[in-house]
């Protein structure tokens, strides 16, 4: 399946029985390293970010049967990515405090954990910053940041006002400002 | 650097700090994992439908672990290879095979039986034809004395007077 067909036609194929898997491939090779960024950024871990997006993928497949198209097919996409990386992330916040590891920032030590780690390259420092904000301004900045989306379609995925999302990602850049420049 | 001017220009309105950040990502990623990511997926899907299947009907099922609880004995003969035990020469009996050998023990043991009991035989037209006369004359006084005195004694009955027999008959009459 042509990676550069458009979603309609990608979706076409998934509603033919008998391209049913050729219209699915392609939607996954498609989005699949957006989605997979997306995860990693607020998961670090590859393994846990692996676990995650196949959990996705699988309720994608699940799901695109009833898939109503008055929204697009990648912001769907990014909403189903988005609840499962929040659940993975209070499913790790609620296994601390049962192993009574509340001091410590388990995503944080994630970061600092990979093998490539430098604290004294910006790139790993900007990792932490991002890591020192709430999950949800996390998301917000990661989204302007990285995927360079609009705030409409933000809006749209997490069901917040354009300003509340604006605002959001300017004090997100300015905590982080702060953070690189103390540590 | 990032692609949409917009962005860039939006955080350098922030803050100037933001010129100097690169916007890369420092993970590194699998070999090849976006290529085997899709067949990953359809894996998964496929053990999601079995999960599912039996949610519905048996959800208890779901919750037993699915390894066998069967073991299989360690033991030397288990670890060689297959080819450096010698394997016991096994050898099958057919029906025929059991019949003829049947027939042949059976007529070992009637051959075997018609011999002995064929010595055993006693001669009765000998004793018969005897001349019974002659041969006791030929037994001396003294050996006939001794197997009378012998055989008398076995045949005499205890030493109980006509009297008693008779009381005896009469009280259980």
């Amino acid at each position: 399946m042509d990676l550069h067909l458009d979603d309609t036609s990608l979706l076409a194929a998934f509603h033919n029985q008998t391209t049913k898997e050729k219209g699915y491939n392609g939607i996954v090779k498609k989005y699949q390293e957006k989605l997979y960024w997306h995860i990693r950024r607020m998961l670090v871990s590859h393994e846990d970010t692996n676990d995650v997006l196949q959990m996705v993928l699988v309720k994608v497949w699940n799901g695109l049967e009833n898939f109503r198209e008055d929204s697009k097919l990648y912001t769907w996409m990014y909403r189903i990515a988005t609840n499962e990386t929040l659940t993975f992330i209070e499913k790790e916040k609620k296994r601390a405090i049962v192993s009574l590891d509340q001091d410590s920032d388990t995503f944080r030590d994630k970061v600092k954990a990979d093998a490539h780690f430098d604290e004294n390259q910006l790139i790993w420092r900007l990792q932490l910053a991002i890591k020192s904000l709430p999950e949800k301004q996390q998301l917000v900045f990661n989204l302007r940041y990285y995927d360079e989306m609009p705030y409409h379609q933000m809006s749209e995925l997490l069901d917040t006002s354009e300003g509340a999302l604006k605002a959001s990602y300017h004090h997100a850049a300015k905590k982080i400002e702060e953070f690189i420049k103390s540590y | 650097m990032h692609t949409n001017k917009t962005i860039q220009q939006e955080l350098e309105a922030v803050s100037s700090f933001w010129n100097t950040i690169p916007s890369q990502m420092p993970y590194m990623v699998p070999t090849h994992y976006f290529e085997s990511l899709p067949s990953m997926v359809r894996a998964k899907i496929e053990t999601q439908a079995v999960y599912d299947e039996l949610e519905l009907v048996a959800p208890l099922l779901n919750t037993i672990p699915k390894q066998a609880g069967y073991h299989i004995p360690v033991s030397p003969v288990n670890a060689l290879p297959s080819n450096a035990v010698a394997k016991p020469s096994t050898k099958v009996f057919t029906w025929p095979k059991l019949a003829i050998a049947a027939a042949l023990i059976g007529a070992m043991v009637l051959v075997n039986f018609m011999y002995t009991s064929q010595k055993q035989a006693v001669d009765y037209s000998a004793y018969i034809g005897a001349d019974h006369q002659q041969i006791i004359e030929t037994i001396s006084d003294s050996t006939l004395t001794a197997y009378l005195d012998v055989h008398e004694k076995l045949i005499v009955t205890p030493d109980v007077s006509d009297q008693e027999l008779l009381e005896y008959i009469q009280s259980n009459n």
